[in-house]
């Protein structure tokens, strides 16, 4: 058994002796991974970077007694099993632990036999327990499997293998365009580990720059650096057990990587200023929707961490794969925007429809839920038009053929040749920003015209020169 | 008022339970036979069950979870002269809300009962 697979007991007696036996009983005998504590508080402590599967605790202790360590322990993690023990057990006492919630309880001095059998019978309630918990949320989520609408073979398969890799600890790396559902897929792969009674962290990486991302990251010891007045925990460290969500991290610079890369080997991170390093037990997912192969060529990317975050890829699909699913999800965001907004009994017309499902969807379900959002608030009578799903007022993320002859014969002379113009000059912009590599002077020359027009331009159109570069 | 349902082999232990909830204004039936107080309650669903654990034929353990098995919401209270952990620990996992150590006192009995059916009540 891989050290990780075996059942994690916890003793805590404040008599070091009781502690010794019952740790080489239990080690020798059983094989378990047995931690200790001398008193409920420090064993607290230990729960919370550490998961245990079966507790055995003392109850009369100096300090928090038996009864009240169980009360705490209930209140973090229902499906770890308790058993309580004690030298001079009274039956009033035994009631009382047992409705408390404890598992069970044990007078001292008790047999080997005795103890093996209760704790084996307390790690197979817990494993039951935790295997329980993963199935009911499944079927929580029958209709909407872990917050994903589509039924696609294309997202099926997809789902399927979220499912499957969920439980082990593999590294994940979540690929696909901008808006279909990666952040979610983490969520999902995190909720379905043994590691959901936990709160997964997400980083945002291209939110920090670079100095802070790595002090985030991995934290800081005390006068590291200017301004750092006392010892910082990383978001590693506060990960400890559970899911770190790494988003966007094609966009981390390459000093980060290489410390990313020990923590993936090495299981350790190492806070800025400290000689120390600290083994974590952190399930790393990271998720992009970058061309990290060509990363990797020019040299952005580190290839060793590509391998290392690459053990098992989800892609998620786009919504051109799953054209088939686009009236459910249309359907499903018809549903809570209406309620939302109090707008309850709206449909699609026929032909909005069949908008949506001949649509690019360049932004994907993101985009899809934001048209039909805007439509449920825009909408006049009971019924969603074609005219609803056209957005004139901002230009789509990515150029989209909106103006099409198809809708134009829906629209007003006025409104067809502003959408047009609309979309020409957010793709005209766009595009010249993105050949001047997000500088503006470079751009307005090429364009032929002054610097200050075209920042007026841009500011018009809300295209924002600094994401080109 | 509840209907309460008291099982005990001897006859005198289940006359007193009945005496001393009776005039609480509580109906009570006592038995002394396992079978007959099991076929009872699966005709007459009873509010709380006082059940003793050392009886004739089965233990009070086994009855009580024939009738948790039967009735999921019927409250029970383990009555015993030979407590163990082994058996606290059964009758709490099977469901039954108080176990309580022969002799009891007629307070102790009462307030018991009380705590019991109103927690019942409560859900």
């Amino acid at each position: 058994m891989k050290r990780k697979d075996r059942p994690q007991v916890l003793i805590v007696d404040d008599e070091h002796d009781m502690l010794n036996l019952l740790t080489k009983v239990l080690v020798k005998k059983c094989g378990y991974t047995v931690e200790t504590a001398f008193s409920a508080e420090q064993a607290l402590l230990q729960l919370k970077d550490h998961d245990f599967d079966v507790i055995l605790t003392d109850i009369k202790m100096p300090g928090m007694d038996g009864f009240e360590f169980l009360g705490q322990i209930n209140r973090l993690d229902t499906a770890i099993t308790t058993i309580l023990m004690t030298g001079y057990g009274t039956i009033a006492m035994a009631v009382q632990a047992l409705k408390e919630g404890a598992y069970d309880f044990i007078e001292k001095p008790f047999d080997n036999e005795r103890i093996i059998r209760t704790i084996d019978r307390a790690v197979e309630r817990t494993r039951l327990l935790r295997e329980n918990k993963r199935l009911q949320h499944r079927l929580d989520d029958g209709g909407n499997r872990h917050g994903f609408v589509g039924r696609s073979q294309r997202m099926l398969r997809t789902l399927e293998l979220i499912e499957r890799v969920a439980s082990s600890n593999v590294t994940v790396l979540i690929r696909g365009e901008s808006g279909t559902g990666k952040e979610l897929a983490a969520r999902a792969l995190h909720a379905l580990s043994g590691r959901a009674h936990r709160a997964m962290v997400t980083v945002n990486c291209p939110a920090l720059p670079e100095h802070i991302l790595e002090s985030e990251l991995f934290g800081y010891r005390r006068g590291a650096f200017t301004g750092a007045d006392q010892d910082k925990t990383g978001l590693f460290v506060e990960a400890q057990g559970s899911t770190i969500l790494l988003d966007e991290i094609a966009d981390i610079p390459v000093a980060v990587q290489t410390k990313l890369l020990r923590v993936l080997q090495q299981k350790e991170v190492q806070p800025l200023g400290q000689n120390k390093t600290f083994s974590v037990d952190v399930r790393v997912v990271a998720s992009t929707n970058q061309d990290l192969e060509g990363k990797i060529k020019r040299g952005e990317f580190r290839e060793d961490l590509f391998y290392r975050l690459n053990v098992m890829t989800v892609t998620m699909p786009s919504l051109l794969d799953m054209v088939s699913d686009i009236p459910l999800l249309a359907q499903h965001f018809l549903e809570r925007y209406s309620k939302e907004h109090g707008r309850e009994e709206l449909e699609f017309s026929a032909d909005a429809l069949r908008n949506l499902m001949q649509r690019p969807w360049a932004g994907n379900v993101r985009e899809l839920e934001n048209v039909v959002n805007r439509a449920v608030l825009l909408s006049q009578g009971s019924r969603i038009e074609i005219e609803d799903l056209v957005d004139h007022y901002s230009f789509p993320a990515e150029p989209v053929q909106t103006g099409s002859r198809d809708t134009w014969r829906h629209l007003s002379y006025k409104e067809a040749k502003h959408n047009i113009l609309e979309q020409f000059n957010a793709e005209y912009l766009t595009e010249a920003l993105q050949a001047a590599g997000g500088n503006i002077t470079v751009a307005a020359r090429a364009c032929g015209m002054e610097r200050q027009a075209l920042q007026r331009l841009l500011r018009r159109y809300r295209i924002e020169p600094g994401s080109f570069r | 008022m509840a209907e309460i349902l008291a099982l005990d082999d001897v006859l005198d232990a289940t006359v007193l339970v009945g005496k001393i909830l009776r005039k609480k204004g509580h109906t009570v039936h006592t038995f002394t036979e396992e079978d007959e107080a099991i076929a009872f309650a699966r005709k007459n669903p009873v509010d709380l069950a006082i059940l003793d654990i050392k009886l004739k034929k089965m233990s009070g353990i086994e009855v009580l979870a024939v009738l948790k098995k039967e009735n999921p919401s019927v409250r029970a209270i383990m009555l015993t002269g030979y407590p163990t952990v082994e058996t606290a620990r059964e009758a709490i996992s099977l469901g039954a809300d108080e176990y309580c150590v022969k002799p009891i006192d007629r307070a102790e009995l009462e307030e018991k009962v009380e705590k019991v059916l109103t927690a019942g009540s409560g859900q």
